[in-house]
């Protein structure tokens, strides 16, 4: 049967298992957007690309899917470039659709022309310039396998413009031509059983563990290896919902922003075992001083992330369930009880934390002020820990991977790697799209929020009744801090005091807006966003000042914190 | 320190865009690249000449090794490989330094090409160091114009780049 080009794309994608697609038109996708009516998936309609991107992120961190976008040439396809940089950081599988202007003009300067392949190449994890209408199906088919497989990762297929009008066969076939690309996702069992016999004499070992747990769908192996050899859990932001976060074993994040006992425990710790996480730099800190008394394991299915920052001691490239899973097999015929020899460690690492808890003050008294700390855990309190929580970048980042404790993978969605501002309303739209009965909020800053606070109109048309909480200090409020920590507290640019009317914007796009100044209205508002089936704003209004701690400083080991 | 890294690759389009981009990122200066078709259809082979801190090149090459169109890498030395070099050299010419030209040409193993206009094409393919000396006995008689191909290499023995042979 010959289709032509925009029939190969919906019946590919369809085939693949797409409902969703996050998109905007325009010229070069003209035919795609025709034909789109004609068949069983969602379009969500964008305000700017990147929150197209963004919002596909989201539902692929919330859901565990390949997000899809589709976007038009040249400004359609440069507008999502922050977004694809920012899964390509933190391995997430998206696969953007870009139009292109037609093969005959590429290289002409044709209008809304962009080389969009060669200025996604270094942001993902491959990309396409389809070239012929025969190739469409095996591209789009393999840019799945890609995304999802492996690490996962951002794929963009630039389709020009003819590609779509013209006519080849639709084969159905499922085997790709995928030579060059080998992964390795079996555990090597001599690799694992080594591990075990390092776990067995270690006196202080150390779970660290990151996004791969949660793109692994692994959450249950890690905690069932804690607990049946009793070792102590830290994470990475990734990380964060890949164990317990109310688990007696979970130490909190480590790293700049990490708790006093989990950096503590990484210092002394005798053996760390890096589960699916790669040893960035706000992890190590100084790395000549990260885990110097450790012997390193690390877990993890991509090899080039295997002694890049850090030597390791015994590499195992493979799947983290895989090798999680071995190991359990080999520790449960042993059947050795590791709780006595644990006692020690377990006591000291009591002690860290209760010399240097997260700690903030939060004052009741009339014209007390609201600690943006305060927000985040009575937000925690409230939804009982059930919500899923965006964030943006930042302050309001830090508090809630501190104060929120994730006990679910897949209920965190922030930008770790890239660290993209504006990152976390479009994310929370896309969570929201994939579950239109969850609690989804937005933990954002004054600054942050309005980085694609036009996302707003996308909410309320697609009735995604988001809650962002917006925790307004007036300022760039990490930036400031590092300005009055390390730049003599000249607060150069970064005050916010040009702000709109929260409430007022957006009531103006057929939202609802809360400003909130008393401490004692707090939880009452959350309540009450939460009780409004609409998107609403809540404009926290918080010390301006207050600043995130624990804090590393740049060049520091991470157990030399700033602290409270 | 120097490095000379060989990479089968799909021969498709894009794909020294892709390899020489993550050189580049890491700031690595490619000193020779040669690529070319091989034994098997559809396959090219890069051979790429790099100078940099070890641990970090090693961390490239596995990063090259991870591109979807590279099937595989692989690391040459004087030890496991043959290393050679082609080079072409344009030097002024005349009868009267025909025969010590063309000893001269002789003994480092290369070969006098083409003879026009008062000027001489010289091409040799050997190892590094003997083409390196082979300019500096040239470099009296005035050189035109030069470019070598920078390295290519090949395992001894069985050892191939190939997995299938």
């Amino acid at each position: 049967m010959s289709l032509n080009g925009t029939e190969i794309f919906f019946k590919t994608l369809l085939d693949e298992g797409v409902d969703t697609i996050f998109g905007y038109p325009g010229g070069a996708v003209l035919n795609l957007y025709h034909s789109m009516p004609d068949y069983d998936i969602r379009h969500i309609l964008v305000r700017h690309e990147q929150a197209a991107v963004h919002a596909a992120d989201g539902y692929a961190r919330a859901t565990g899917k390949v997000g899809v976008v589709l976007v038009t040439s040249g400004p359609g396809a440069t507008n999502t470039v922050t977004g694809i940089a920012t899964a390509h950081m933190d391995s997430i599988p998206v696969i953007v659709f870009s139009g292109q202007v037609p093969s005959m003009l590429i290289g002409n300067d044709a209008f809304q022309e962009a080389d969009v392949v060669g200025i996604t190449r270094p942001c993902t994890k491959h990309n396409y310039l389809v070239k012929q209408a025969t190739d469409l199906e095996g591209v789009i088919r393999e840019a799945f396998h890609i995304a999802k497989t492996g690490r996962p990762g951002p794929v963009v297929i630039d389709l020009p413009k003819d590609i779509m009008t013209g006519a080849t066969e639709y084969t159905g076939k499922k085997e790709l031509n995928l030579k060059g690309y080998s992964v390795k996702s079996e555990a090597d069992i001599n690799k694992v059983e080594e591990a075990y016999e390092a776990i067995k004499s270690a006196k202080r070992p150390l779970l660290y563990i990151g996004g791969g747990v949660i793109s692994s769908e692994a959450a249950k192996e890690v905690t069932e290896v804690a607990e049946m050899l009793t070792i102590p859990v830290t994470a990475s932001l990734l990380g964060l919902g890949g164990f317990p976060g109310t688990h007696p074993l979970f130490l909190g994040m480590l790293g700049m922003h990490g708790t006093y006992r989990a950096n503590l425990a990484v210092t002394n710790s005798d053996l760390l075992i890096a589960v699916g996480s790669r040893f960035d730099d706000r992890v190590t800190a100084k790395v000549d001083e990260f885990a110097p008394k450790a012997k390193i394991i690390h877990i993890d299915i991509d090899p080039t992330s295997i002694s890049k920052n850090i030597i390791v001691d015994i590499p195992i490239v493979s799947d983290v369930k895989d090798a999680l899973k071995k190991l359990l097999k080999i520790a449960s015929k042993e059947k050795r009880i590791m709780k006595a020899d644990r006692k020690e460690w377990l006591s000291q690492i009591e002690k860290w934390k209760n010399t240097h808890p997260l700690a903030y003050d939060q004052k009741m008294e009339k014209n007390a002020v609201i600690k943006p700390q305060y927000v985040i855990e009575s937000i925690y309190k409230v939804t009982k820990g059930n919500a899923i929580i965006a964030t943006e970048v930042g302050q309001n980042q830090m508090w809630a991977a501190q104060f929120y404790n994730f006990d679910k993978p897949r209920t965190l969605l922030t930008s770790g790697g890239l660290g993209t501002m504006g990152y976390g309303f479009p994310a929370a739209l896309g969570a929201q799209v994939a579950f239109p009965d969850k609690l989804v909020f937005d933990i954002a800053g004054d600054g942050s929020i309005q980085m694609n606070i036009q996302e707003i109109a996308t909410a309320v048309q697609h009735n995604l009744p988001v809650k962002v909480a917006i925790i307004n200090n007036g300022f760039l409020g990490m930036v400031r801090q590092w300005q009055e920590l390390f730049f003599e507290e000249r607060y150069s640019h970064t005050t916010m005091d040009f702000a709109p009317d929260f409430v007022k914007l957006a009531e103006a796009y057929g939202a609802v807006g809360i400003k909130i100044e008393d401490p004692k209205e707090v939880v009452g508002a959350i309540e009450e966003a939460i009780s409004i089936k609409k998107p609403v704003f809540m404009d926290f209004r918080v010390d301006k000042e207050e600043n995130v701690y624990p804090m590393v400083p740049v060049g520091s080991s991470i157990d030399k914190m700033l602290l409270v | 320190m120097q490095k000379i890294i060989s990479i089968l690759v799909e021969d498709r389009p894009g794909v020294l865009m892709r390899i020489a981009g993550l050189f580049f990122r890491r700031g690595f200066n490619i000193e020779a690249l040669s690529v070319g078709s091989t034994e098997i259809p559809g396959k090219s082979r890069f051979t790429i000449t790099v100078d940099g801190d070890e641990a970090v090149l090693e961390q490239v090459r596995k990063q090259v090794q991870k591109l979807l169109y590279v099937h595989r890498t692989a690391e040459h030395d004087h030890k496991n490989s043959q290393l050679r070099e082609y080079a072409l050299i344009k030097v002024k010419f005349s009868n009267k330094i025909k025969t010590e030209v063309f000893h001269l040409v002789e003994f480092f193993g290369g070969k006098v090409l083409d003879i026009y206009d008062e000027t001489a094409i010289i091409e040799i393919a050997e190892e590094e160091s003997r083409i390196d000396m082979l300019f500096e006995r040239l470099e009296p008689y005035g050189i035109i114009e030069s470019l070598r191909t920078g390295k290519v290499s090949m395992f001894r023995g069985t050892r191939s780049i190939n997995p299938q042979k």
